[in-house]
This record gives structure tokens, C-alpha cells and sequence, in this order.
């Protein structure tokens, strides 16, 4: 009989075509690739679409990702990638670059999504230190407002178009004109490879030209030193091996240059134990309260245009010359204090450094001087291995400006710079720019420049592009793609070669490149290449690095000579301190200085939410830029915290409010740049106030100061989204010894110094009803150690902790409604004198406490006390009674005030109040979650949990190799992202971890211990470098009531 | 359940009722039981009840009460769920005192309550044989059950003594 | 004929029993008058008001109220306690008074009562709605589960609140429902309609009044007082640990129970006279709610506001004393810091003006009282605020100090509970007498004016029995 047949329908019993090849499928459905344009983004998640994005991120990050990573080829998701192993992170060493900005990085992937940033321990630059931009940069990865395809200009403004479109049409122009004039603006080019792509286009182009600039200008010293030293390059400062620094209004702890690199020297100064108890000794003069000079030993404030007269009469003490020729300090106390400096600094020379933030060649020039009369240069200076962060030249834009105007210019392609919104002459530009025959921008997010380009091919996410680069000469470094290109985004470098014919992707441009220069000397140069690759580093001792300098300097030479031919400024020291006191004298009444905020930079990361929540260091204010004002002067004026004033410089107004800020010098204001940004997504649109416009730009060099300044309130006062609001520990009744410090000169007498009291204390903690009632047991007691004296407070753990553990961000409203969720806090206090006090900060976190207050109240037992010592959270058993919160003696736990993390059970609710739209619940967004961390849904406290995750990471890793846990096996976030290496994590009953050794440390204290608490969280003593006199820590210090909060 | 027949006899003042209820025993009649307006007192010992093991029961609840939240929380705290909080022992009987001794008079009040309820067959809905409304009120009645068998001449003897002993009003009536 | 030589009378008028009955259980019988529905239908709406605003609060989340990181409480714990302790005179009215054969108790007892519970209804909606997650408020009580074994923490003051609270309400709720039931009855046999027996019969639970039942009410009346009179002590006591346990200066404090007690007793007086004053006004009950009743708990009060008083001044010497910097912060905070006029608000309210009474006269003035009465109310909710906000606001670590400012869903929501508490009193003293009628009847010939009915002789001896009572 003929043989049985079963079907499971009538189409295969027919055997319908697509159903057979349907059968052949393993999926046979469709991938929901339509993530990724933006029609789900109007989806709100609950908690259950977390694990759905998890198991969605899986396939999308591999199949439509494809785990390209540092592989070429696509592995479809069935065929298993040995490099992923779902629930495994898996790590790629890379390179953060952005604009003039470095740092050499590990990118942890989970599933092919990049979650969190590292530092990369093995680069002798920033040596695994990071920054919070570093830290906060994955969330721009997947920023909402990301351009997801290229764009082309017509009458009904931009449309959507495909790279073949763009392409025809650009390549089109170009070969149409092969002559014709080609300007390319960028910002400063780290990477060799793309200089050498932008002289390839030379090559085909020939009257391109490539002008850099930097919107926060350093070509004052580009200058200088192109006239002193002839290198139009700024130096290799080493602060480790300074043993005197003078800084000059140098924020070098926060922004200047490469802060990660000198925050990772100037530690290495600050460390001190018995045995070696030696520390610099660090001089600020300036005018804002920066990070840096909040950190000094000493610092002096005096006004932007007295910083030429510091300069000048540095080098007077110094050498004996009389430069100066009688201009001195208005304050005799602030004069000796210059006259001490200089003493300290001619006692250390060649072990000195005097740096100077001013962009004025004059002064930059003075400072030159000093440091060569010091003998500084190839000690703690030096040209050997130079730094390229900055190569950026102010002329370039006006130059362009005026090119555009008199239609000199064909085509015009912007690169990583905003100059429309960032450059004093934006509003020419942006008008001049339509004068261009054609202009293209490669911006990733729609931005002011790009609006006014009529076509925009945006470039890829650093952490989704193939890149090399050279921070200092020398030393190389590689970045990778982590993650496919998320949307239909080219790199700029790609569209280059693509424009001037060249066939090859950048990638294997680039690996050409090396192994014609960096790897020409090696034998297998893939292998090398590969090894580069893996530790994402290339650091040769040999000058490998210098050819590909050189190659570098022909393609920016548009910059280069211009200072060559360039400054009226005078290249000897006389001239130079003619320039400065007539400055000096042409300045009057109130003075301006305009900085760069430690998050924000200058403008480019407005769009990353984490960062405009990250409390400025100094000012603790999140969410705007404000006007700094000194307390005395805000009497003066019968200013208060918050006042909306009219600021006029240089005839042009904005509106801003006022903030008291302790430090700022008497008759001087400060404003930081970078807010006010008006094209930027749902992140960090309308986030104050737009400055730029404000500063002069008509000389040389960009000038970020000004006087003749008026300040005249409206009237009208706001609220500042403040996350500290009481600056002093003294309560009225004395100072509480919540912080301990001392003088390097006591500490010296005896280590104990500052911390003679907690004998004391513990030895109230003898008076107890349980004595160890638990007991020591064997196994693990987590606990944390921070000093005090290596804490910069610069806030990269802050940002490290918000990417580790998910923590939500809940905008400007709810700050100022004291509802912020960082687990990590940084307290800052000021002692002393309000117009320029002492400053300490105090990481603030869970403290841990083996007794804690917060376990006994909780009436569900959400909280309680794990075996291995740290205080857990049970966020399903929470129910929300915030009894543990008020319990909290350290005030560290925050509560869901709202459905901040989009987690909630019935679906992410907002307050008709209107919690701000930040586009952090968006799924895009999300996808930068930590799967390892429950998203924790409104009404529930959380708080610092000791990284448990990474803890029990490390267990069983250790477990599976089966040994034991080590010390050292794996460092909590805030640890981790440190660029000063004050914390210390480690196991309590471990004799030999590293943390036994802080804790036995005569600086060791921890927080209210006579409480009998007893905190996990232990603290090592403050201590400065100044004389016991000038040590006026115990002074009260009471400006709360210059603030409206109370 | 056949009918209930009552003579019963209406007072205007306890005094009055406790002395008639003294003399109608005196005279070895068998009152069935009095209605008043308010707590009398003495007339359950003129009646002779005797005194109710009430105050008794509700011990025997309270001590329940006690020993239920000890056994429970010892149980939980330092056996099924022995967690580590603040740093204190598992078995930290000071802080317990409070809850036994809520659960302690929750479980007295509670118990006697209902105990209450069910001596006095009290209980929503349930119809009660009213002998007469104004008993709640004002008046205070003084009842002796009959049935068929009574002789008219013992109702009237009945009859006689309540009034003799003050009654206002007497009647008869049947349930 | 007689007349307590010692004591002025507590009934006026020479009441007969069936009058007594008349009187008390007249507001019960007649219609609703304008006026009562009026003041309903605006409690009402008040409740109703309250409860959408505690819906927002379901909704959205806390964070509409106005608390932030460092106060985590404020005015919701702050009405919770306050109207505990509000209720907590209802108790004492009638359990203690009751255990020292005061017989003036039996003239307010009864609302007394009932603003007890009603006012442990309010309260009890504050430590709910305070959760973060309502919806599984019921993981604080301690049950067998799947998740298992997960138990609540029995160290924590919060869940002896739960125990102590509802335990209060149970049991304040029998003591109170064990005096309705004969008076219940005594409505039912006044009803002319039958539904309205069968209700009142069904509510009654069918009392009749025997002697037996008369025995055993007595028996349990006395228990349940003495049952309730340690209760409502701990009850107070409980709640102050949910302060005295924690660790925050200002809030850790040895003082706590008593203080809190003598507190509750205070509040809870003077919102009784509050009520009371009104009800004997608008059921023209001034006969039975006399001014002696009235003196009696201004005296009660003069005792209790002293007893605060010494309290507030004993945390200032404890502080000074204990040469604890933070303990002293706290109260130099609390006097001098931004939340002085709470401070000095709560002194004035509670230890100073409730000395005027003193004065005989004004102890006896209508007026006066009622204002007075108010006026503590506010004092006491004032010494919360100060006690629950102003520790928490700047306690150890200044970086982390706030202000605290309420929102509009607070205040309403607590509007909202005075609301809920007026509708539930208005329409008890509709449905059920506000005076306990078969209680009254019982003191009435040896606390009352010239007793003048029937068989009047017999009164002289009926006396001399119960002298010893007097």
C-alpha cells in the first residue's frame, strides 16, 4: 500500500514553497530590528519588559548588533560566539575619545551591550583612573536623540535620506570641482589615522583645509609655547614628581587638559603614611572656587585680572628681575602669601611646577618663564611626550567666518564641534554658513551647527567605532567598536575616504596605517596589531608615535602655521609683562571669569542626564549654570542664594540666578559654559543658560575673562536644584567630628594627630548589651576604607555607582524637592573664613554598620544584616514605611518618591506635577541597564549595597577556578572608577588585605563611632599642608543664612 | 417547644422589686426571673443567683493570649527565621514584651466577649420573648412561669403576693 | 428625700427614669434636624475630599507629599499619633473612671467611647497610606507563606504598633458595643415602627435584661475596664517607642511613654469637651453633661498639660545634661531653629495656657473651655509636628539636612480624617444614644437632683446601701 503520509496542514501536505523554506528556519520570526527606529519609543516599560529586553537584548544586541565586536564577521545568534556567554560580561579594551578628551578604558558588554566603563589599569596615562564624563558616556550610546539616518536639507527643512542618496550627491559635488575650496572644522584630532584620512582628502581635494579649534580654548598656550619653546604643543606635566605646585588658576583636578592623568600624579604626592610622611605642598591662585583650589593647602583668591600680576611677580621673587615694575596684590596678605609661594618654589627647584589656566599668551609666556628659571622643563615639564589634547587654534573659526562671509568657501564640513552654539561668533557662523555652496555636518545628535549644514551624515558613537589615537606623543591608543552601530549612522572617517574615492572601510585604513608607521619596525604586525587591540594600547619606548606626529602636523598644518606667522604677542618676557599691566589697568569695576563645569565640559555632554544630575563638586548644584558670587559681595549687593540677576558683559545680557559661593573672589563673578544648549534632546535641552555669546573672541586667543561686568537683580528669585544646602560641621555648639583633619606638621609629630579621640570612642563601644554577639567568624566581612587626603571630589564614583547599579534620575524638580537617588554622595564643608574657607569632602555611602540602627526598625525585615557583614536590601519584601530612612543616622538611604526607574507595578506613573521627561524610561535607554541589578519599582528605599553583585561575581569565579577569594579579585564601582585611589575595598577578617592594612592606620576613623554603630565604612584623617596657624578648621562658619532654604 | 406562659408583675423602682423579690421568696415562690432597666444592685444575690465564673474565663483567654505570642515568636525568631538584625540576639525577649502582652488582652477581651455573648444568648438577629418593652426603660418586672397544669386559684395567689409587693401593673402573657 | 451632701448633682432637673429614657433617646427618635444634616453632608464632603487626595497618593506615589531624603516622616506620622492619642481618652473616660467609681463618667462615656474608635479609624489610615507600597501592606503581619519561611521583624517598634493598634481598636470596639447593647435595647422598645425594632433588635442582639444579664455585664464591664486602662497605657507607650528606640537625637529619649501618655490623656480630653460641649448644646443634654462634668476633666487637663510641661522641660535638662552635642543640637534646633514658631506654638498651647485653669471661674466657663479645648488640640499636634519633623530635618550629618514643607494632598488628606471622624461621630449620635442611658439610670438617685419619683421614701434607705459608693 502506498506509504502513510501525516501533515500537519493542508500548506505542507501541498508542500507550499515558503513554508518548506519556513521549516528550514530555526526562527522563523521576525526580529523586532524596528527597536532601533524609534516607533517603539512612545513604549513605556514595566518591570517584567526589563527581563523581556534582557532576553530581547540577547537577540537584537547579537543578531542585529551581531556581536561584531572586535570580530569582523556577523554570527548570527544560533551558531554560539565563544566570546559570549549570556549572564557574562564580556570586556573590550578601548579608548574614550571625545573632542580634545582621553581616557584609556575597559567596556563591559553584557550580551553585546555595552553597560558599563572601566578604567584601563594598564595605560601610563590615566592609568586606570576615570572621570564621571568617562563613566557617564555609555548613556549617550543610547541617547534617544540620536540621529538615526542621514540627513539632507530642502525647502521643508530635513528628511531623511540613505547613505547612497548623500553619498551621490556629496561625491557628486566634489568631482564636479575638484578645486574647489574645502574647509573642514574640527575640533582637536586625537587620532593619527584620521589626520592621515584628512590628508588623504587633501590629496584628492586640493584646497582642503583642515581648521581645529577647541571650544574651550588652550591656543594661548599653543601660542606661548610656539614662542618660547617653539612647539606649538602643550607640555607633559608630571605633578608626581612636583614636590611644590603653584597653580595659576589651573582647575588641573577637574577640567584642565588631562585632569584624570594629573589627578593620577598629584595623589601620588598626597598619599602619606608614618614611614614616608611627605606630601606637596599645593598653591592655588584664583578667582572661582575650583575644584582644584578646594584642594589646595593654600589657596588665594584674587581677581581674573590679577592673575598676570601673579604670574609676573612669581617670576620677580624668583629671579629678581622687577617685571612687575610695582604691580602687586591689593591685599598684603594675599602678597606674602605670593612672596611664600615663591620661597617654596625656589627651595624645590626642578621638583616645582607652576601651571596657569589663563588662555592669555602673556601670562602663559610668564609662567613659561618661571618654570625655566626654576628649571623645571625635562623634570616635571617637558616637550619629550607631548600632550595633543589640546591643539585647537581660535583663529580658525574666525578665519572661516570671514572666508564664508567673503564666499571663499565651496564646501564645508563640521566634525565633532558645535561652533554655532559654543564659539563667541556663532551667530555670524551660522549665517555665513549658508554662504557655502554645500556644508555637511558629521554631529551624532542634531545640534545648532549641524540645523544651519544642509546635509548631516552623523558619525557613530565612540563605543560602536573602529579609532586609534595619540593622547601624548608616543603613546598610542585603539578604541573598538563594542556594540554595532546602533542606527544608520557612518563613521566620519568612512564618509571621508568614501567622498575621495578610496575603496578600503577606515578599519583597515587604519591597520594600514599602523603597519606603515607605529608597527613598521615589528615582524607580525597583525599580531601586534591584535596585542595592541587587546590591551587597547600601544606604548613604545620607541618613537613610533613621533612619525605618526609628524604625518599629523602636515594635516592640521592650517593650524600650525597660523601660529607660526600668527600672534601680535609679544615672545619676550618684557613685552609680555607690558601686555599684562596694561591689561591690568585697562580692567574695572566687576570681573568675569567664564570656566568649564566639571560635568557638562563644554556643551557636548548636555545631552547625558547622568551628568547634569551630578551635583558640581564645589557648588553641590545640579540641573543649571548660575552665577558665582562671594558671600560678603552678595551683602554688598543685597543678593540671595537663587536671585534672578541681569548679567551684561562685554554689552551683551543673559539672565541667570545667583549662587553663593564661598571662595569666589570679592568684585569678581564666575559663570560656567556649556549650558543653555538649545538642540539636544529631551536630556539636557533649555538646562541654563547659553554664555558663550558673552565671551570675547576678537583678540588671538579666546579671552575668558572680563571686567566692567554689571549684575543688577530682577527681583524674581528661584530655586536652585541644590543637593547640599549646610556647608559647616560647626552646629553653633562647636565642630562635629564627623570630619577629622590635621596639618602636615602635627601629623608629622605624631601620626594620631586630628584623630586622638576615637580611642575614645571605641572605647564607649566596650558598653554594650550584646558583646559581639555574632562573633568573628572566618569567611568574609566586607568593608571599605576612604582617605580623606587622596579624595579630590571630583564625583567619577558618583557616576560610576548611578551605571553600576541602575540608579535613576529624577531631574530638576525633584532635586530641589531634596528627592535625588545617588547611593554615593560626596559632602563637601568649608571651615574657616566664607570668603575663601577650607574645603574637605566626605564620600558619603552606606556605611555598612554591623549594628545598624536602619535593621531594627524595618517591621518587614526588607533590611537586614547579611553573614559576610554589609547591610542587604530586599526590595520585594520593601513595603516602604521609610523607617529605616529616619533610622539612618548617615541619611543614605533613598526612597521611590516617584516611578523614577519606569519598574513599577502598574506601569510608570509620573506625578500630575510633572516629574520632567528625561528620556531615561525610554527602552532605548534602558538598554544600559545592569542586568545584574533589580531596577527597583516606586515606593521602595534603596541604597548602597556594598556592589554585592561584583562580590558574588568574584565568589564564583573564584569558585569555579575552585580557590579561594583573594584580595584584589574584584573593586566595588566607586572603587574601581577613582582616579585618586582613596578607596580601599577588601575583606575585614582577611589579615592580609590591604584594607586590615588601612584599618590599622593611625588616620582611621570612622563616622560617629562612639554611637557604637560600628560602620563597615572607615575614613582616613585630612591632612593639609599648611602651618597649625594658618589651620583655622575649628573657626565657625555660618552663611546659611545667605541661603533661602530656611 | 410548647408556649411560654408568664404572670408577671411591673415595679416603678428597684428598691421596691429587690424587697419584693425578698419577700415573694420568703414565701417560698419560685420567681422565674426579673427584667430592669439598669444593673441592680443586690437583686441577684435577693435572687439568690449565683455569682458568674465570667472574670474566670477571661483569665484562662488572657493566659492563652500570653503563651500563643511567646511560643510564636520564640519559634520564629531563633528557629524558622533566624535573622540577623542591628546586630541582636535572635532571642531578645525585651523586645517581644510588647506584642505578648497586646496578644494577651486581645486574646482576655476578645474571648470574653464572645463568652458573654453566648452565656446571655446574645447574638444578631436573635428574637428574644419580651415580657415588656417599657422593661427597658423605666419600669422593672418580676415574671413566674405557669403552665396548664397551674390552678386559676395558684395564678391568683401570684397575683396576690406581686401586688401585695407593690407591683404596679401584672399581667399575663403567653409566648 | 436625699441629697449628697459632698457633691453637687450630676443630673439636673429631678429626672424620673422614664424621663431619663425620654431625653437621651429623643435625638435618636426624632428626625434629623437641618442642622445635622448640614453639618454631615460637609464632614461628608471633607471625608470625601481626603480620600481623593489618598487616591493621588496610590496613584503617583509619596512623592506627592511634600517629605524628602533626610524627613521621612512628617504629617502623616504626625496625625497618626495625634489622633491616637486623641482616642485614647475615650478609653480612660470610661475604663478608669470607671475602675475609681467616678460616677460623673457616665454623663460622656459613651461618646467618649465612640470618638475612641473613630478616632483609631483616622489614625489607623495614616501608618497604611504612609507605605510606599500599599498594596502589600499585608506583608507586615506575621503569616505562614509560600515565600517562605519569611517572618516580620519582631524587634521593630513599627510592628508593635501594628499589634498595639489594632488590638486597641478591638478591643476599645467590644468594650464600647458591650455598653450599647442594653441601651440599643432600650430604643428598640421605644420604636413605634416595626422595621425600626427589627433593626434595633438586630443591632441589640436581642438583649432583654435579666437579672443574670445585668450579673454578667457588670462582670465583664469591670474587666474589660480593667483589661483597657494597661492597654491604652501601652498603646501610647508603643507608639513613643516607635520614637524612644530609634537613634535620632530628639527622638531618643528615655522620657517618651509617659510623656506620650500624659500627652494622649490631654489631647484626648480636650477634643471629649470639644464634642461634648457641642453634643449637649445641640441635644440640649445640658442636664446630663453638666458644668461639673465639665470642671472635672479641666482639671484632668490642668494635670495632664503639667505633667507635658514637666516633660518639655526635662528633654532640655537631659540634653544640657547629657553634654551630647547632637542631643543639644536637637533642642537648640527645635527652640531657636527655623522651625522655632512649632516649638514655642506647641509650649504656649500646652503648658502655659492650660494653667488659666486654675481660675475656678473660668475652669467653669462654657466658653472658655471650648476655646480652650481647641486650642490644646492644636498644641498637641503642634508637639508632634515638633517631635517627628524637626529631629529628623537636622539631625547627625549636616550635609544632609532639609526643610519640610507640606503639600496640598497632606493637608487634605488630613482635613480629610477630621472629616471622616465628624461623619462617623454625627451619624453615632443619630443612630444610638450619645449618653449611656442604663448607666445614668443607675447613678441617678445617688448623683442626682432631688429624685421625685414613685415611692420617693424608699429612696432614703436604697441609700444608705450604697453610700460606700459615694
Amino acid at each position: 500500500m502506498a506509504e502513510k503520509k501525516y501533515w500537519k496542514g493542508l500548506e505542507e501536505l501541498n508542500q507550499e514553497p515558503e513554508l518548506v523554506q519556513l521549516n528550514q528556519l530555526e526562527f522563523n520570526e521576525e526580529i523586532p530590528v524596528d527597536f532601533f527606529d524609534g516607533k517603539n519609543d512612545s513604549l513605556k516599560s514595566n518591570r517584567r519588559d526589563f527581563l523581556k529586553m534582557m532576553g530581547f537584548s540577547l537577540t537584537a544586541a547579537t543578531v542585529a548588533a551581531g556581536c561584531e565586536i572586535p570580530v569582523r564577521k556577523v554570527a548570527p545568534y544560533v551558531f554560539k560566539p565563544e566570546d559570549i556567554t549570556p549572564g557574562i560580561a564580556t570586556w573590550y579594551a578601548s579608548s574614550y575619545i571625545n573632542g580634545g578628551d582621553y581616557c584609556s578604558i575597559l567596556v563591559k558588554t553584557r550580551e553585546g551591550r555595552p553597560i558599563k566603563i572601566e578604567g584601563n589599569t594598564d595605560s601610563k596615562i590615566t592609568k586606570g583612573g576615570t572621570s564621571a564624563r568617562v563613566q557617564a558616556s555609555v548613556l549617550s550610546l543610547y541617547d534617544t536623540s540620536r540621529l538615526r539616518n542621514p540627513m539632507t536639507k530642502g525647502e521643508r527643512g530635513f528628511t531623511n535620506a540613505s547613505w547612497d542618496d548623500v553619498d551621490t550627491a556629496i561625491t557628486g559635488k566634489l568631482i564636479a570641482n575638484p578645486n574647489a575650496n574645502i574647509r573642514i572644522l574640527t575640533s582637536t584630532i586625537l587620532s593619527p589615522s584620521t589626520k592621515k584620512v584628512f590628508a588623504k582628502f587633501t590629496e584628492k581635494y586640493p584646497n582642503t583645509k583642515v581648521y581645529s579649534y577647541d571650544a574651550l580654548s588652550y591656543s594661548g598656550m599653543l601660542m606661548a609655547n610656539m614662542a618660547s619653546k617653539g612647539k606649538a604643543e602643550i607640555p607633559d606635566y608630571d605633578f608626581a614628581k612636583a614636590k611644590v605646585i603653584v597653580s595659576i588658576d589651573a582647575d588641573f583636578l577637574g577640567t584642565w587638559i588631562s585632569p584624570i592623568e594629573y589627578t593620577k600624579g598629584y595623589i601620588k604626592t598626597r598619599k602619606i603614611s608614618k614611614e614616608n610622611p611627605n606630601m606637596s605642598r599645593h598653591y592655588q591662585f584664583e578667582s572661582r572656587m575650583s575644584l582644584t583650589g578646594s584642594n589646595a593647602d593654600y589657596r588665594v583668591a584674587v581677581l581674573p585680572s590679577e592673575l598676570g600680576t601673579v604670574a609676573l611677580n612669581l617670576y620677580d621673587a624668583i629671579t629678581g628681575n622687577n617685571a612687575s615694575s610695582g604691580l602687586k596684590l591689593k591685599d598684603e596678605a594675599k602678597q606674602n602669601r605670593l612672596k611664600e609661594a615663591a620661597e617654596w618654589l625656589k627651595k624645590h627647584r626642578g621638583q616645582s611646577l607652576v601651571v596657569s589656566g589663563c588662555n592669555d599668551v602673556n601670562v602663559q609666556l610668564i609662567v613659561n618663564a618661571i618654570n625655566e628659571a626654576l628649571g623645571n622643563y625635562g623634570k616635571t615639564l617637558s616637550f619629550d611626550n607631548s600632550n595633543m589634547m589640546r591643539q585647537g587654534i581660535d583663529n580658525s573659526v574666525k578665519d572661516l567666518v570671514s572666508e564664508l562671509k567673503a564666499g571663499q568657501v565651496n564646501i564645508l564640513m563640521v566634525h565633532d564641534c558645535n561652533p554655532v552654539y559654543d564659539h563667541a561668533m556663532g551667530v555670524d557662523l551660522a549665517e555665513a554658513i549658508a554662504k557655502a555652496e554645500m556644508s555637511i555636518s558629521f554631529a551624532g545628535n542634531m545640534n545648532e551647527t549641524a540645523e544651519k549644514c544642509n546635509f548631516v551624515c552623523p558619525d557613530h558613537h565612540f563605543l560602536e567605532s573602529w579609532n586609534d589615537a595619540e593622547p601624548k606623543k608616543g603613546y598610542l591608543s585603539l578604541s573598538q567598536p563594542t556594540i554595532k552601530n546602533l542606527f544608520e549612522t557612518r563613521q566620519m572617517q568612512d564618509s571621508l575616504l568614501a567622498w575621495c574615492g578610496v575603496m578600503t572601510t577606515y578599519h583597515d585604513f587604519m591597520m594600514q596605517n599602523w603597519s606603515d608607521s607605529v608597527l613598521a619596525g615589528s615582524i607580525d604586525k597583525s599580531t601586534s596589531f591584535n596585542k595592541a587591540l587587546q590591551i587597547g594600547l600601544h606604548q613604545p619606548e620607541n618613537a613610533g608615535g613621533i612619525a605618526l606626529a609628524i604625518e599629523s602636523a602636515a594635516a592640521i598644518l592650517a593650524g600650525v602655521a597660523m601660529v607660526n606667522n600668527g600672534p601680535a604677542a609679544g615672545t619676550d618676557v618684557s613685552s609680555a609683562a607690558a601686555n599684562i599691566s596694561a591689561m591690568v589697568k585697562k580692567s574695572t569695576g566687576v570681573e568675569i571669569q567664564f570656566y568649564e563645569s566639571i560635568a557638562i565640559g563644554d556643551g557636548r555632554y548636555a545631552d547625558n542626564p547622568w551628568l547634569h544630575e551630578l551635583p558640581d563638586p564645589v557648588s553641590k548644584i545640579t540641573w543649571d549654570n548660575y552665577l558665582n558670587v562671594s558671600p560678603a559681595w552678595a551683602r554688598e549687593n543685597g543678593l540671595t542664594h537663587g536671585d534672578l540677576v541681569t548679567l551684561t558683559v562685554n554689552g551683551k545680557s543673559v539672565i541667570v540666578p545667583v549662587a553663593i559661593q564661598p571662595g569666589q573672589a570679592f568684585g569678581s563673578v564666575s559663570i560656567a559654559v556649556g549650558y543653555g544648549r538649545t538642540l539636544i534632546g529631551k536630556g539636557g535641552e533649555g538646562v541654563g543658560v547659553n554664555v558663550y555669546p558673552l565671551i570675547d573672541a576678537s583678540g588671538d586667543s579666546v579671552n575668558y575673562m572680563a571686567s566692567g561686568v554689571t549684575v543688577s537683580s530682577t527681583g524674581e528669585n528661584v530655586k536652585l536644584a541644590q543637593t547640599q544646602t549646610h556647608f559647616s560641621l560647626n552646629d553653633g555648639l562647636g565642630q562635629r567630628r564627623i570630619v577629622k583633619e590635621t596639618t602636615l606638621e602635627e601629623y608629622k609629630k605624631n601620626p594620631l594627630a586630628g584623630n586622638e579621640d576615637r580611642a575614645e570612642a571605641l572605647a564607649w563601644q566596650e558598653i554594650t548589651f550584646y558583646p559581639d554577639y555574632f562573633g568573628k567568624k572566618n569567611g568574609f566581612n566586607w568593608g571599605m576604607s576612604i582617605d580623606l587626603n587622596s579624595c579630590t571630589g571630583c564625583g567619577a564614583c558618583v557616576i560610576s555607582c548611578n551605571a553600576e547599579n541602575n540608579i535613576p534620575v529624577v531631574g530638576k524638580k525633584e532635586v530641589i524637592r531634596s528627592h535625588e537617588m545617588h547611593w554615593m554622595r560626596i559632602d563637601r564643608y568649608y571651615s574657616g573664613d566664607p570668603e575663601n574657607p577650607e574645603v574637605v569632602y566626605q564620600p558619603m555611602l552606606c556605611q555598612h554598620c554591623e549594628n545598624a540602627p536602619c535593621e531594627n526598625v524595618c517591621p518587614v525585615g526588607a533590611t537586614n544584616h547579611s553573614s559576610e557583614g554589609y547591610n542587604q536590601m530586599a526590595y520585594n519584601r520593601c513595603i516602604g514605611t521609610r523607617y529605616c530612612a529616619n533610622n539612618c543616622p548617615y541619611k543614605v538611604r533613598r526612597f521611590n518618591w516617584f516611578d523614577y526607574g519606569a519598574a513599577d507595578t502598574f506601569g510608570a506613573m509620573n506625578d500630575p506635577s510633572g516629574t520632567e521627561d528625561l528620556g531615561m524610561m525610554e527602552d532605548l535607554t534602558r538598554m544600559v541597564l545592569n542586568p545584574d541589578v533589580t531596577v527597583r519599582s516606586r515606593g521602595v528605599i534603596e541604597k548602597c549595597s556594598f556592589c554585592v553583585q561584583r562580590i558574588q561575581e568574584a565568589k564564583l569565579t573564584a569558585k569555579k577556578g575552585n580557590r579561594e577569594l583573594v584580595d584584589g579579585d574584584f573593586r566595588v564601582a566607586c572603587q574601581s572608577a577613582c582616579p585618586a585611589e582613596a578607596i580601599t575595598f577588601g575583606n575585614n577578617y582577611d589579615e592580609t588585605s590591604k584594607l586590615m592594612a588601612e584599618a590599622k592606620d593611625e588616620r582611621t576613623f570612622g563616622i560617629l563611632e562612639e554611637f557604637h554603630w560600628m560602620p563597615s565604612v572607615m575614613y582616613k584623617t585630612k591632612v593639609r599642608n599648611k602651618d597649625k596657624a594658618d589651620h583655622k578648621n575649628e573657626e565657625a562658619l555660618d552663611i546659611m543664612d545667605l541661603y533661602n532654604y530656611n | 417547644m410548647a408556649n411560654k406562659k408568664i404572670i408577671y408583675g411591673l415595679y416603678e423602682d428597684e428598691t421596691v422589686l429587690i424587697k419584693a423579690v425578698k419577700t415573694v421568696r420568703s414565701e417560698g415562690m419560685k420567681i422565674d426571673d426579673c427584667y430592669t432597666p439598669f444593673p441592680v444592685h443586690g437583686l441577684d444575690d435577693a435572687m439568690g443567683l449565683r455569682h458568674t465564673k465570667l472574670h474566670s474565663a477571661g483569665f484562662v483567654f488572657g493566659a492563652t493570649g500570653t503563651l500563643t505570642a511567646l511560643t510564636f515568636i520564640l519559634w520564629i525568631t531563633t528557629n524558622n527565621y533566624p535573622v540577623n538584625y542591628g546586630g541582636k540576639p535572635f532571642l531578645s525577649l525585651p523586645a517581644w514584651i510588647p506584642i505578648t502582652f497586646e496578644l494577651t488582652v486581645l486574646f482576655a477581651a476578645v474571648g470574653m466577649f464572645l463568652t458573654y455573648l453566648y452565656l446571655n444568648r446574645l447574638a444578631p438577629g436573635v428574637k428574644p420573648d419580651i415580657v415588656d418593652e417599657r422593661t427597658t426603660s423605666h419600669l422593672f418586672a418580676m415574671t413566674f412561669e405557669v403552665d396548664d397544669q397551674t390552678t386559676d386559684q395558684r395564678k391568683e395567689e401570684i397575683k396576690r403576693v406581686l401586688a401585695a409587693s407593690g407591683a404596679v401593673e401584672i399581667h399575663e402573657k403567653e409566648f | 428625700m436625699f441629697v449628697s451632701p459632698l457633691r453637687e448633682p450630676l443630673i439636673l432637673g429631678n429626672k424620673t427614669y422614664k424621663q431619663i429614657s425620654d431625653d437621651i433617646c429623643a435625638p435618636v427618635e426624632g428626625k434629623p434636624t437641618t442642622a445635622w444634616m448640614i453639618a454631615t453632608t460637609l464632614s461628608g464632603l471633607l471625608a470625601l475630599t481626603g480620600f481623593t487626595m489618598i487616591g493621588l497618593t496610590i496613584t503617583y506615589g509619596i512623592g506627592m507629599w511634600g517629605l524628602n531624603k533626610t524627613v521621612g516622616w512628617a504629617w502623616d506620622i504626625t496625625n497618626f499619633v495625634w489622633l491616637i492619642g486623641i482616642g485614647h481618652a475615650g478609653t480612660l473616660i470610661s475604663a478608669i473612671l470607671l475602675l475609681f467609681r467616678q460616677k460623673w463618667r457616665t454623663g460622656v462615656n459613651r461618646s467618649a467611647e465612640a470618638m475612641t474608635i473613630f478616632a483609631v479609624i483616622c489614625a489607623g489610615l495614616f501608618p497604611i497610606i504612609h507605605m510606599g507600597r500599599v498594596w502589600l501592606a499585608f506583608f507586615i503581619f506575621p503569616y505562614p507563606n509560600t515565600r517562605g519561611p519569611v517572618w516580620a521583624n519582631f524587634n521593630s517598634p513599627l510592628l508593635w504598633d501594628v499589634f498595639a493598634i489594632s488590638t486597641y481598636f478591638t478591643v476599645s470596639l467590644v468594650f464600647w458595643y458591650t455598653g450599647l447593647i442594653p441601651d440599643l435595647a432600650t430604643i428598640r422598645d421605644r420604636a413605634t415602627t416595626a422595621f425600626r425594632k427589627k433593626i434595633y433588635n438586630v443591632f441589640c442582639f436581642g438583649w432583654k435584661g435579666t437579672a443574670k444579664n445585668w450579673q454578667r455585664f457588670e462582670s465583664i464591664s469591670l474587666v474589660l475596664a480593667g483589661l483597657s486602662t494597661p492597654l491604652v497605657l501601652s498603646v501610647h507607650t508603643i507608639v513613643s517607642f516607635d520614637f524612644a528606640t530609634s537613634v535620632i537625637p530628639g527622638w531618643h529619649t528615655t522620657i517618651f511613654p509617659p510623656y506620650f501618655v500624659a500627652g494622649a490623656i490631654f489631647s484626648g480630653f480636650a477634643m471629649v469637651l470639644t464634642l461634648m460641649l457641642v453634643v449637649r448644646k445641640v441635644f440640649n443634654l445640658e442636664e446630663y453633661i453638666t458644668l461639673h462634668h465639665i470642671e472635672s476633666m479641666n482639671k484632668i487637663i490642668i494635670l495632664t498639660g503639667s505633667i507635658v510641661g514637666v516633660a518639655y522641660i526635662t528633654e532640655l535638662f537631659t540634653a544640657w545634661y547629657s553634654q551630647n552635642q547632637y542631643e543639644q543640637y536637637a533642642f537648640l534646633n527645635r527652640s531657636t531653629g527655623p522651625y522655632w514658631w512649632s516649638y514655642w506654638g506647641m509650649m504656649t498651647c500646652n503648658v502655659i495656657s492650660p494653667q488659666l485653669f486654675w481660675v475656678k471661674k473660668l475652669r467653669r466657663s462654657v466658653v472658655f473651655t471650648f476655646f480652650m479645648s481647641i486650642f490644646i488640640n492644636v498644641g498637641m499636634w503642634f508637639e508632634r509636628f515638633v517631635i517627628i519633623v524637626t529631629s529628623t530635618h537636622r539631625d547627625y550629618i549636616p550635609s544632609a539636612w532639609t526643610m519640610y514643607y507640606p503639600t496640598y494632598v497632606e493637608i487634605f488628606i488630613y482635613l480629610g480624617t477630621i472629616g471622616l471622624f465628624m461623619t462617623l461621630f454625627l451619624i453615632f449620635a443619630k443612630v444610638a444614644p450619645v449618653i449611656a442611658v442604663a448607666e445614668v439610670k443607675s447613678i441617678l438617685k445617688v448623683a442626682g437632683d432631688q429624685y421625685v419619683g414613685p415611692n420617693a421614701t424608699q429612696a432614703q434607705h436604697h441609700h444608705d446601701e450604697h453610700k460606700e459608693l459615694v
